[in-house]
């Protein structure tokens, strides 16, 4: 048994095993998450109808067995456009995190390794960038480039940047101070080579808690941009669109934007989960037991 | 007798800045390592001695340029290697490397024993992969190490095969000199002999020239051929091992040895004489940096810096007491 599990000894993976296990909880996030990006997947085959086509006859129905979570003003199935909006909505969640993170994580181990005034000056423009509040820079954003999937994604990427920069520059500073890395220089490394090849996989585990935790949060800014009409543009299906849709006509059938709003919250609740459970992976204090 | 030394040191020195207090931040000068100077022979272990912080791990460093020292000459086959541009310092680095102190922040501890000892030769382009395998493979024996070393992470050794690891990598280019920089210090005392036998071992194989910093006089006293003694980033005796031990001149020498242990219980030595603390290398005093802890401070003392002085022809001292 412990012959195997040196052989496979791959740190992250290993310890990600174990702390799943024992942290039972996140798994219900791995879960859900996966039934979300299964319905999401599986949109075109899943869902009764067109997420598009209206039904004017049946506006603001109940769900029943016709219409699964019933239907939206116009009479689109809520089901349907729940599953399409699934799409766009993991879609932004995930690609502006791993964009931001990507660019973030290279900018802030740069400036952790380099030090002085780079190191200054990346990480006080990087405060300027964290100081805008999320919803100014979509607007900002969405004003200069217009409205659309890719400018939404650009602008929370925007916003999720500084935080990786910081991210990855703490553990930078301690790392850089290793032996290794002197080691590594004493042997003609170039820096390049150091900060790829020796920093980053040290650094990987803090940066992807940070990422899935932020995928929430993604998730979460993309709603609140398309609820104020900066997201996606209509008649697309996006959660918080349909939030903002069903909003207006609260009173009269609350199922419009509840329904897109729990699922909303199941997708934050799931990363969350994750992100608890990959932050236990690399808590020093849970190590070596 | 030039042809003979493969490294010299000529008037090293190094001066860190640092920021103190708020909001008026002051610049305080460290000065780590001041007018150092001396010489590496050829298969020659040259003690570098002196209490923490003293900046002989400074001296160490700057001659691999991992840092930059301010000023001075450092000679290796009397080519000053300072002025070097990046490509040229290349191929310097396959002649001289270092060994660290403590055994596990030198390793990666992500990477396999294999990846990190094939690493440098795949970065020099130093063979193929069956040939990169072939010098490995001989450099592990030569250190004590098995062949299945290669595919273990380095959490899986003690400190003594960890700093056998670090000594295989140091080897990997086939150098002329190695720095080691407390080698053994961070060792149990059983592992230390072996390290230092291996040390020796290695020395007759590879003609090797180390330069071994180092705070305990035992380790050095076995271990080096000549020894310099430093004092707030200045060699202050430098000798033959010998010489130095029977005979040492420098009042802070004498002290040192006075300090150190002797291994007989019936043995009554008067132990060590020395008061105050060490003067910081941020305020150094005035004259003799020594000064204000010597026993036999003089009147000059107070107010010059003691110039170097060749007592003989293998040992050197920079105190008024012989001037």
């Amino acid at each position: 048994m412990s012959n195997v599990s040196t052989r496979f000894w791959n740190p992250l993976f290993a310890r990600l095993w174990f702390v799943f296990n024992r942290n039972r909880i996140s798994w219900i996030g791995v879960v859900l998450l996966l039934i979300l990006v299964s319905l999401a997947v599986l949109a075109p085959v899943i869902s009764p109808y067109n997420p598009v086509e209206q039904h004017v006859m049946d506006q603001f129905r109940g769900p029943s067995a016709k219409y699964w979570l019933g239907t939206d003003e116009y009479g689109r199935d809520l089901f349907t456009r729940i599953v399409w909006g699934a799409r766009i909505s993991l879609t932004v969640g995930t690609v502006s995190v791993i964009l931001g993170m990507i660019i973030g994580s290279i900018l802030g181990m740069y400036a952790g390794y380099k030090g002085g005034v780079r190191d200054e000056f990346i990480m006080r423009v990087m405060d300027v960038f964290m100081s805008i509040p999320t919803l100014l820079m979509g607007l900002f954003v969405v004003a200069v480039l217009g409205p659309s999937t890719m400018n939404l994604i650009i602008a929370i990427a925007l916003t999720v940047v500084p935080r990786f920069a910081r991210i990855a520059r703490a553990p930078t500073v301690s790392i850089k101070e290793r032996d290794y890395i002197e080691a590594c220089r004493a042997m003609g490394f170039s820096d390049l080579r150091i900060m790829l090849v020796h920093v980053l996989p040290n650094i990987l585990g803090d940066i992807m808690v940070m990422g899935s935790l932020w995928v929430a949060t993604a998730v979460r800014i993309e709603a609140s941009l398309s609820f104020i009409g900066l997201g996606v543009p209509p008649p697309t299906p996006t959660w918080g669109g349909m939030v903002r849709e069903g909003f207006e006509k609260m009173l009269d059938s609350p199922g419009a934007s509840i329904y897109p709003g729990i699922f909303i919250l199941l997708t934050v609740f799931a990363f969350n989960l994750i992100g608890d459970g990959l932050r236990d992976v690399i808590d020093p204090r849970l190590r070596e037991s | 007798m030039s042809s003979d030394i493969l490294l010299r040191v000529e008037g090293l020195r190094k001066f860190f800045t640092v920021k103190r207090g708020f909001p008026n931040p002051v610049k305080l000068t460290v000065k780590a390592v001041d007018d150092v100077s001396f010489e590496v022979r050829r298969r020659e272990s040259f003690g570098l001695v002196g209490e923490s912080g003293c900046g002989k791990s400074t001296v160490g460093r700057s001659v691999l340029r991992l840092v930059e020292p301010d000023a001075g000459q450092i000679l290796l086959h009397g080519q000053d290697i300072l002025p070097l541009d990046r490509s040229h310092m290349q191929d310097l680095r396959q002649k001289m490397q270092i060994i660290f102190q403590d055994p596990y922040s030198s390793l990666n501890p992500r990477r396999k024993i294999g990846q990190t000892l094939a690493e440098p030769l795949r970065v020099h382009r130093m063979g193929t992969g069956g040939e990169i395998r072939a010098i490995i493979d001989r450099i592990l024996d030569d250190v004590g190490l098995s062949p299945e070393t290669l595919d273990k992470f380095p959490h899986e050794f003690s400190g003594g095969q960890r700093q056998r690891i670090a000594i295989a990598r140091a080897l990997i280019f086939r150098p002329e000199l190695i720095i080691a920089d407390e080698p053994v210090s961070a060792l149990d005392v059983s592992i230390q002999s072996q390290i230092l036998l291996l040390f020796e071992k290695l020395q007759a194989e590879y003609d090797l020239s180390y330069i071994f910093v180092a705070h305990d006089l035992a380790v050095v006293r076995y271990f080096c051929h000549r020894v310099a003694i430093m004092y707030l980033g200045r060699i202050v005796e430098q000798g033959d091992r010998n010489r130095l031990f029977e005979e040492p001149r420098h009042p802070y020498t004498r002290a040192l040895l006075a300090a150190s242990p002797i291994p007989d219980p019936r043995a009554r030595r008067r132990m060590a004489q020395l008061e105050g603390e060490v003067a910081s290398a941020i305020n150094t005093p005035e004259g003799c940096y020594f000064h204000p802890r010597c026993p036999e401070c003089r009147e000059i003392c107070r107010r010059e810096y003691p110039p170097w002085h060749w007592i003989a022809a293998d040992q050197g001292v920079a105190c008024h007491l012989y001037v």
